[in-house]
């Protein structure tokens, strides 16, 4: 009951503050919009200026003939071109190849199979074959990957209205290989942001809401008068965890809401993603206990908060990798557990296994921080 | 004696700070007792410490008759505490507040009672943070007051208050007494003392350095009435010391006489200046009072 009550006076003091309510619950709900509305066209390649993409080609008899100097004029084209800057890399394995496309140095692997030159031999002929199976697409879930596959099949396309000029009715035909993950989904930008969007929102709930909250009802006596009431510290501390968790769990609501109505993958509503969620909040509003654990006054830990925020929101791969950065950065983005969320998040909507260190670094501030703050509760907690 | 508090040595030390050194309170029931004392004198961490809000680093309390080592849920559910700084949530309703500290308590009055009770009926849809200053103590006197307490503690409740305010909240006090409520009022302003208490602590540097009725304390002084006055006109003329001796004071661009018959101090002071052309303006006419006794004791005013 005194909890209750106390949760329901500290959740209404909270909602109707317009900094809560606007940077927890609006801002990473408008931001998700802008982000998908801007853009997720540009990384599908519906825009933007002179996109990389790097071809690897794998043949497995030596290309002679008619029809290879038809595929080298046109890789010749391509890569003359002004629109974008293709790349193409010859592999002597198709493993080799298939590791290349996995460590993201090519975004798609041509592999031409054994027999293509069959093709060679009977075109001379003019053969009754009507197709040849005889090119593999490999690519990942990556959108620069699913992008390189579009317009290498369109390429395709264009050398079968050529062959198909020479008089030969034999189309060719690819096969499609999904590498890395075991399902069909394709993973577009707004499944990129989507994660970046909740994490966003959780920081700020951990970052400020959780330590300036805090800190701001010792300042403003409000604990100070609480106290004076038979009213133990630990209800007091559950009172005010359950009031943000609810802003939280809003604002959660509104990013799913918003989620709805953009084509973000169903496996946002999987357990494993709801699950590692949850852990996310966990480790996270561990850190804005630590910080708690520091400051008197609201105005100073408001300073530090929006400092750490930052550094930690942008050096997350958040918005952008952060694997190339120079090494007195990125030694930020190493230690950062958000880092590891985001990446946690994005491998369960890769249907990627999550890697242990996405639980174990932010494991590791949560094992640091919560004793500290527990070990400063008196100070923190009650006002002697 | 029916004692409702009662301190033996109560002490509160800080690193460097003695705040409070060895102070023995006695508060019966149904009185309004007054710690004054000016400010840094020890009286809020007084209170404090009776509050549960602080630990003493030594002495002994007795509440409602018996020792007790802490301030636990038993006695925090029969006192009430307004504390010096009344913020509460500031982004909740006068209602909504009520309500929240009424959640707190096993006993409790009901919020339309009380908002009554402080004729709070047009601000109960009020944000507490539009709320003006006499209307803020009025809602913190309601929240001290939620549980039905036996005991309430009001920290300089009218600190910063217009004078309208000021006698406004007096009166609510007032009334909480005749509802038989025991109450520990700390101030600096002796006239609050003089109007509510039945009996004054005046506290000093965390010590007592007197205590008793107003009335007690202020004859103990064995003091004078104070006739005070401006002059001007022919002003080089006026020689105090040839007329009143020792028991004049030149204060400020006043002059202050201290008298045990006025009628005939100032049949002599209106003799001396129609002799000497002087005018006497501004006569003023008091008897001592608890600031005089703070001044007796400690050779300092109590806002000094």
């Amino acid at each position: 009951m005194k909890m209750k009550s106390l949760a329901k006076a500290m959740f209404l003091d909270s909602i109707r503050e317009f900094l809560v309510i606007f940077w927890t619950i609006v801002f990473p709900a408008l931001l998700l919009v802008l982000f998908i509305v801007v853009f997720a066209p540009l990384a599908s390649g519906d825009g933007g200026a002179n996109p990389e993409v790097k071809y690897g080609l794998y043949y497995e008899e030596p290309p002679v003939g008619k029809v290879h100097s038809i595929f080298d004029e046109v890789f010749l084209e391509l890569q003359n071109t002004d629109e974008a800057n293709f790349t193409f890399i010859k592999y002597e394995e198709l493993e080799k190849a298939s590791n290349a496309l996995v460590d993201q140095e090519v975004d798609l692997v041509i592999h031409f199979e054994e027999g293509f030159g069959i093709f060679e031999r009977l075109l001379g002929e003019h053969t009754s074959v009507n197709t040849y199976d005889n090119i593999n697409f490999l690519h990942t879930s990556r959108t620069n990957s699913i992008m390189a596959r579009d317009i290498m099949s369109s390429v395709i396309e264009e050398i079968n209205i050529i062959i198909l000029n020479l008089g030969v009715e034999i189309p060719l035909e690819i096969s499609v290989v999904k590498v890395g993950g075991n399902g069909g989904i394709v993973y577009g930008y707004e499944n990129f942001i989507f994660p970046s969007m909740l994490i966003l929102s959780i920081l700020t709930f951990s970052l400020f809401n959780l330590p300036i909250g805090i800190v701001d009802y010792i300042e403003k006596d409000v604990l100070k008068k609480i106290s004076s009431a038979p009213v133990k510290a630990i209800h007091y501390f559950f009172a005010f965890m359950i009031s943000q968790f609810i802003i939280l769990f809003m604002a959660m609501i509104v990013l799913y809401t918003v989620a709805s109505f953009f084509n973000i993958s169903k496996l946002i509503y999987t357990w494993q993603f709801l699950g590692f969620l949850l852990y996310s909040v966990l480790t996270t509003m561990s850190l804005g206990l630590l910080i708690s654990s520091f400051f008197k006054k609201t105005a100073t830990l408001a300073s530090f908060s929006n400092i750490l925020f930052f550094l930690t929101m942008f050096l997350s791969g958040m918005y952008f990798e952060v694997g190339n950065l120079p090494i007195y950065i990125r030694w930020y983005a190493i230690i950062n557990p958000v880092t590891y969320l985001i990446d946690g998040l994005r491998s369960i909507l890769t249907q990627n296994p999550i890697e242990s260190q996405s639980f174990l670094i932010p494991a590791l501030w949560f094992l640091i921080s919560l004793p500290i703050f527990i070990m400063n509760q008196r100070k923190v907690l009650r006002y002697e | 004696m029916d004692y409702v508090i009662k301190t033996e040595g109560l002490k509160k030390y800080y690193k460097n700070n003695k705040a409070v050194d060895g102070i023995d309170l006695e508060v019966r029931k149904g009185d309004i007792v007054a710690i004054l004392g000016p400010n840094g004198a020890g009286k809020t961490t007084t209170v404090e410490i009776l509050e549960g809000l602080r630990r003493p680093t030594a002495g002994t309390i007795y509440y409602f008759g018996e020792k007790v080592s802490k301030i636990g849920d038993s006695i925090k559910e029969r006192i009430g505490v307004q504390l010096q700084k009344s913020t509460f949530f500031s982004n909740l309703k006068v209602k909504e507040i009520i309500d929240a500290f009424r959640g707190l308590y096993s006993k409790k009055i009901s919020t339309k009672v009380l908002i009554e009770k402080f004729n709070l009926e047009s601000k109960q849809n009020d944000y507490i943070k539009n709320l003006s200053g006499g209307q803020m103590q009025r809602v913190a006197l309601a929240c001290a007051i939620v549980n039905d307490p036996e005991v309430i503690f009001l920290d300089e409740p009218t600190t910063g208050l217009d004078p309208q305010a000021r006698r406004n909240l007096w009166d609510s006090i007032k009334e909480l007494k005749k509802e038989g409520k025991t109450i520990i009022l700390t101030t600096h302003y002796m006239e609050e003392a003089e109007a509510l208490a039945d009996f004054v602590f005046i506290i000093d540097h965390g010590n007592i350095i007197a205590k008793g009725i107003v009335n007690d304390l202020i004859q103990s002084l064995n003091q004078s009435t104070f006739v005070t006055f401006g002059i001007s006109g022919n002003i080089e003329k006026f020689n105090t010391e040839s007329v009143f001796g020792k028991n004049i004071e030149p204060i400020n661009d006043k002059y202050e006489i201290k008298t045990n018959d006025v009628e005939k101090t100032l049949a002599k002071l209106f003799s001396y200046s129609r002799e000497n052309s002087i005018m006497i303006e501004n006569i003023n006419i008091r008897n001592p009072n608890l600031e005089d006794v703070f001044l007796n004791l400690t050779g300092r005013k109590l806002r000094e």
